[in-house]
């Protein structure tokens, strides 16, 4: 090491650098080619040392380096010897991809009169560019903020001032706007700015001014301008922007670390150019950069450093690496770094380090370090960079939350989706959602039960036309058309139509426009509440009220009169009944007998006035004569009252003249039936009313004037978890433990109710003890009550909590989508393309076995329509080709005893699409909303599958049979051949002739075997063809010799026309020579001794044309179907029946057909012989 | 040289037999095998010129058997002829996937059985 010169060291030291340097380097020559470059360089664009060093940059991998900016950036540097720093390009590199990089290049001389060398350092910001572009779509950050902002005019007039410039400058905006820019400037560098603003009315790009400006408190700072033209529309200048960035802790820091580095005096030593080398490497690079001593103490820093870390250098050089910045630098992760691993290996790269600094917060940063030789040679250093990568950590961290948050907001949505599509399903008032153009999105299950209407001819829609029309009603238009636009909700809104389906309906329309999550659309959601009977009811019950009304008046005008008349006698009177017991005393009974009312009505007469009317005479005439007679008069009694003495009586028993009084009693009892009539009716309304109330879902409950409960809907009971003796009588601020002690309830019943008879939609949000937070929409009516004086006040309660809360929730989830830009269309999408996704055909059924939906597969394998389907008995589909007794088993009895079924085989022969074998999975689905339920269906299309095995079992079958049936063939043949061919010994002749029968029954065993496994082969599309070129001449003239013998056997004559231009044809030869064979044999088989049979070829315009003919047993007409079925054999007294297998015929009509030929029989009749013809193509395709 | 040296591997006693009596008068020395085991242990014995053998057997598959013979050094080269009721195409593969091996169908020719045997010495 002692031996090593300077030079060598720093060499070596320089190359240490730049190797533990994480930004690319590179070191060129003044003719710009490479000396050398960092490995960083190497690895990130892709090329190798050996192809870069001595070539010119801008020729460096396929000239992909020859970038204009860099060009611009180079010859700046070289021309004006200066520094520049952070110039920014942004380049697509075809073997890197997009960097951005940040240029630092300085012109570093190493002795005068050399030409100096240029160092270019790059920093990737790739990452960081297009994490900023990402977070910049994310979230809008004013990166600019810090900056100071100043607009001014041509004529220097400051026109606007940011925060930024506040900061920097220390005045406000009001302090400055309308004042000269001059302000800001020492008085004679006034000149200064017009010649830079000349300049920018040039309209000269923006540029960087380094300079001084004076803030408001009189101290000076230092700046770094970048002064813009501002243009109008039209290109001309109109000002400019000028942005300041405070420069002072920059450059006072570059001051102090030149201060540091001199303070290294074993730096001194050596020759100053020397040195420069490795500093001014340093002092490029823009990421931070730390040495240190072994003792971990800080030799020197970079300004990144300290601007990074926002460190003083003068506190950090000199310093242990853990003190610096008040100890904050004690980071366990460092300490691992530096203590453990480093003492292992000499070269550390991106260490990752998390540590939340006291003093800039928390930074994650990729710490790089090695072990150097230190110039002096003697010591060894640590050079450590760091990378801040906490913005990009923070940006990672910052997606991945945004996508986990989106994550459960796509659920939350999917739930409230959920949740609101149930509740529009249980809700009994039809409900539905139009589009921006009033077109049908949704329905609610009751608006078709309600409406009479159909979702084919409803979804899609425009309202207007729902129903042939009938829903053009000009309010609903008013409403729709006019309200909706101005306000973005409506509430009960009455509408009166005739509806000619449904007859004469009012309705209450409440609408709610609601911006689609999405964002473009809106949507309109109008519910319809038919208060068609409520209204009945209202009107019926005052109509019965002012019914009664009269009759009323009419019993008191009746009664009025009987009793005007009874008071208007003078006479004491006194009207008993039979039992003797007193109804109706005059006015002048009291006076003279001194009673009064309570004692006497309904009272003995002989208890009156304490039994002193019991009175012998009066028993007597009560009693004994008057049941004689009807009427007595002048009876005299005299009696000695205690009360008033004694008296002597005449007692008239005025009972003869009723005439009037029975009138008077018919008109009562005629009046009292009437009322009982009106009260039936009455009741009967009531009842119907108190029916609807008990019906309507909505809380409903009825005060009398003192505000105490009358009567309550059984849905008040349990929706508020009361029971009706707590409820009944009670003043309704007490209800429920006083629970119901609602200010605005109070509000209402108090001060509204009394004003206005009716009011609607008054909205309470109330804590309720047992319940929790409710929001009600109160709907009150003051009734006059039947009876007469009483009011009564009915009070209809709709919760709408839940709606609130899902219109709140609904809110939320847009908001927040919005805010992460997905759209809830997205989620939905997903969904319904996941269904739409799954290959097997789906279907859901109500409980009713009638189709809610079918997936798109089930309309494509099933060929049905959505509109033939929906709604329809499972049943009834497709022309009822779906009423299977498998699936009717299924649903009926299989289904209501287990929830679920998994794969019940159906097979089932479908008019549009033959026969199928499906595998049935079934659920049984509960629905939210309660008693329903639906079912599941999911069909599984198994024919294919099961077509295909049962081919392979077929084709096993086969395989096996033909095994199985040669192995005894084997040993049949072969014996009787060996026996037949004498091998061991001879035979004699009867011997030889039987065994001869073995061998050739065996044979014609083999021939039925191999014919029928063709057949087979031909039926199952298994059979293919060998094609080769034939010579048909040559092989129809072979096989006719291979008849020959049987032929001449059979002494008949054959005659065999070959035609001279019979060409040759591309076919399978031994399929070929089958067919001919077998027809010939058959026409050798059927010919009666001495007969004719002849074969006849010729070419034909697509190939050739054979024809083989005989003059034998012939096919009668009936059975020329038959000769192709197999195994049929004319019968025939010339030819034993065992000689053929009656495959023949078929088959060679099948290998014919196989070619792409034909084959057709003719026969004239029996005994007329027979005529084979067939064609094959001049070439064969394999035609299945 | 003596005799020429056959093993024929059939589980049918009765093919078994034809096949050895066809050999035998055609002046073959013959050993005869009912399953591929036994095969195996009397080929890597004789060390035959030739080898006839059904393709299903009770123990393996005739091919299979084959494989194993190829393995081994002393029985690589020995032909082996497959004579087999199973003539449907499907099978043909495994059997031309073994060299030096030939295919005769069942029911055999007994007359030219031998000739059809002997062209597989000359490869």
């Amino acid at each position: 090491m002692f031996f090593k010169t300077s030079s060598t060291i720093y060499q070596e030291c320089t190359e240490n650098i730049i190797s533990t340097i994480h930004e690319p380097l590179i070191i060129l020559d003044r003719n710009l080619k490479v000396l050398s470059a960092s490995r960083s360089f190497y690895d990130i664009f892709k090329l190798k040392a050996e192809e870069t060093r001595g070539q010119i940059i801008f020729d460096l991998g396929n000239k992909q380096w020859d970038i204009p900016e860099l060009r611009e950036l180079l010859g700046n540097v070289l021309l004006s010897e200066a520094a520049c720093d952070n110039c920014e390009i942004d380049n697509d590199f075809p073997d890197a991809g997009r960097r951005v990089l940040h240029m630092n290049a300085r012109k570093i001389k190493m002795k005068p009169e050399s030409d100096g060398v240029i160092f270019l350092a790059m920093n990737d910001i790739t990452s960081k560019k297009i994490s900023e572009e990402k977070l910049g779509k994310l979230a809008a950050a004013d990166k600019s903020a810090g900056d100071a902002i100043i607009v001014i005019n041509p004529d220097g007039i400051i026109e606007s001032w940011n925060r930024g410039a506040e900061t920097a400058y220390g005045y406000t905006a009001a302090d400055v706007i309308g004042r000269s820019i001059s302000l800001l400037m020492f008085p004679g560098y006034s000149n200064e700015y017009k010649e830079l603003l000349v300049r920018g009315s040039d309209g000269e790009p923006s540029q960087m001014y380094e300079t001084q400006r004076i803030k408001k408190n009189g101290e000076t700072v230092s700046v770094l301008l970048i002064i813009s033209p501002v243009k109008n529309k039209s290109g001309i200048v109109i000002g400019d922007s000028i942005v300041a960035r405070d420069i002072i802790d920059s450059s006072e820091m570059e001051i102090r670390l030149e201060k540091a580095l001199e303070k290294l005096e074993i730096i001194k030593i050596y020759e100053k150019e020397a040195r420069e080398f490795p500093e001014s490497i340093i002092n490029t690079m823009s990421e931070p950069l730390l040495t240190l001593d072994k003792d971990l103490r800080v030799l020197s820093v970079n300004r990144s450093y300290t601007g990074l870390f926002m460190v003083d250098p003068d506190e950090v050089i000199g310093n242990f690496i853990y003190d610096i910045g008040d100890k904050q630098w004690n980071i366990p992760g460092l300490r691992e770094l530096l203590e453990t691993i480093l003492s292992q290996n000499s070269c550390i790269i991106n260490y990752e380090v998390e540590f939340d600094f006291p003093a800039i917060g928390r930074r994650v940063i990729l710490i790089n370090a090695r072990e150097i030789l230190r110039a002096s040679g003697k010591e060894q250093t640590i050079l450590m960079t760091f990378e801040n990568i906490t913005a990009r950590k923070d940006i990672e961290t910052g997606i991945e939350k945004t996508r986990k948050e989106l994550e459960v907001i796509k659920k939350t949505a999917d739930e409230v989706s959920e949740f609101a599509e149930s509740i529009i399903n249980t809700v009994r008032e039809p409900l539905i959602s139009l589009d921006q153009d009033l077109r049908v999105v949704t329905v609610s299950r009751s608006f078709y039960e309600v409406f009479k209407v159909r979702p084919e001819e409803t979804v899609g829609q425009l309202i207007f036309d729902l129903g042939n029309k009938q829903w053009d009603i000009p309010q609903l238009r008013e409403l729709l058309e006019t309200i909706l636009p101005q306000q973005s909700s409506f509430e009960n809104y009455e509408v009166e139509h005739d509806f000619t389906t449904i007859g004469r309906r009012i309705m209450l329309l409440n609408a709610r426009q609601i911006q689609r999550a999405s964002g473009k659309e809106r949507i309109i959601l109008l519910a319809i509440e038919d208060i068609t009977n409520r209204r009945e009811v209202e009107n019926g019950l005052e109509k019965t009220r002012k019914e009664l009304e009269i009759i009323k008046k009419t019993a008191d005008e009746v009664s009025e009169f009987t009793e005007s008349i009874i008071n208007t006698v003078r006479e004491p009177l006194i009207a008993l009944d039979q039992d003797l017991r007193v109804v109706t005393v005059s006015r002048s009974f009291y006076e003279v007998f001194k009673v009064n009312p309570e004692e006497t009505v309904g009272q003995l007469i002989y208890d009156l006035g304490n039994k002193q009317w019991d009175i012998p005479g009066l028993r007597e005439l009560l009693e004994t004569i008057l049941p004689q007679q009807s009427s007595f008069e002048n009876y005299e009694v005299a009696h000695d009252f205690t009360t008033i003495g004694r008296r002597i009586m005449l007692l008239n028993a005025a009972i003869e003249d009723i005439t009037e009084r029975k009138e008077i009693e018919a008109g009562l009892e005629k009046t009292r039936k009437e009322l009982e009539v009106i009260k039936k009716t009455a009741d009967e309304v009531s009842e119907y009313a108190e029916s609807v109330i008990n019906t309507v879902r909505e809380p409903l409950i009825s005060l009398d004037q003192n505000l105490r409960v009358v009567s309550v809907s059984r849905s008040f009971y349990e929706f508020f978890k009361v029971n009706p003796e707590e409820t009944i009588g009670q003043l309704i601020y007490d209800l429920g433990n006083k629970q119901w002690d609602i200010p605005q309830l109070r509000e209402l019943l108090e001060t509204i109710l009394p004003k206005k008879a009716s009011f609607d939609n008054y909205e309470v949000e109330h804590d309720f003890t047992t319940i929790g937070r409710r929001i009600m929409l109160l709907n009150a009516r003051q009734i006059q009550r039947a009876s007469g004086k009483e009011k009564i006040i009915l009070l209809a309660i709709e919760d709408i909590t839940e709606r609130k809360e899902i219109e709140i929730g609904l809110e939320k989830t847009r908001k927040e989508l919005e805010a992460t830009k997905i759209s809830e269309d997205e989620s939905r999408e997903y969904a319904e393309s996941m269904i739409d996704t799954v290959r097997e055909p789906l279907i859901v059924l109500d409980q009713d076995l009638r189709v809610v939906t079918a997936s798109r597969s089930f309309y494509e394998v099933f060929k049905v329509n959505p509109a033939e389907t929906m709604e329809q008995l499972i049943y009834d589909l497709g022309n009822k080709q779906w009423d299977i007794p498998k699936l009717r088993e299924l649903l009926e009895t299989i289904l209501p005893l287990k929830a679920t079924f998994d794969n019940y085989e159906v097979e089932h022969d479908f008019t549009n699409i033959g026969t199928r074998i499906m595998l049935l999975n079934a659920r049984q689905i509960q629905r939210v909303s309660g008693k329903e339920r639906i079912i599941l269906l999911a069909i599984e299309d198994i024919t294919e599958r099961r077509e295909k095995r049962t081919a392979k079992v077929k084709s096993e079958f086969l395989a096996n049979m033909s095994h199985e049936l040669r192995t005894p063939l084997n040993s049949i043949n072969g014996f009787s051949e060996v026996l037949f061919d004498e091998t061991f010994g001879p035979l004699n002749e009867k011997q030889k002739k039987y065994v001869n029968n073995v061998l050739t029954s065996g044979k014609h065993l083999l021939l039925l075997i191999n014919q029928i496994l063709d057949m087979a082969k031909v039926e199952a599309g298994k059979m293919t063809l060998a094609l080769s070129n034939l010579p048909m001449k040559n092989l129809l003239n072979e096989i006719s010799m291979l008849v020959a013998d049987m032929v001449s056997k059979k002494k008949l004559h054959m005659l065999v026309e070959i035609a001279d231009d019979l060409p040759d044809i591309e076919a399978d030869e031994l399929k070929v020579k089958e067919i001919i064979y077998n027809l010939l044999s058959n026409v050798v088989k059927f010919t009666p001794e001495g007969g004719k049979i002849g074969m006849c070829a010729k070419k034909t315009d697509s190939g050739i044309e054979i024809t083989v003919w005989d003059t034998g047993v012939g096919i009668a007409s009936e059975n020329m179907e038959k000769i192709f079925e197999g195994f049929f054999r004319v019968d025939t007294p010339y030819s034993r029946v065992t000689e053929g297998t009656g495959l023949g015929l078929p088959l060679s009509k099948k290998l014919v057909e196989l070619h792409g030929g034909m084959l057709t029989v003719e026969s004239a009749g029996l005994n007329l012989g027979t005529s084979v013809r067939f064609t094959l193509p001049a070439v064969s395709m394999e035609a299945h | 040289m003596g005799k020429k040296v056959v093993v024929v591997v059939d589980d049918n006693l009765n093919n078994l037999l034809l096949e050895k009596d066809l050999l035998e008068v055609a002046g073959f020395e013959v050993f005869e095998a009912e399953n591929a085991a036994d095969a195996i242990a009397i080929i890597k014995k004789e060390i035959p010129d030739i080898i006839i053998m059904d393709v299903r057997l009770p123990d393996m598959r005739g091919t299979e058997a084959a494989r194993i013979l190829r393995r081994n050094q002393e029985t690589s080269h020995i032909p082996i002829v497959f004579v087999t009721a199973s003539v449907m195409a499907e099978g043909k593969e495994e059997i031309e996937a073994i060299p030096n091996s030939g295919f005769i169908g069942k029911p055999i020719d007994t007359r030219t059985f031998v000739k059809d045997i002997s062209l597989f010495f000359k490869v």
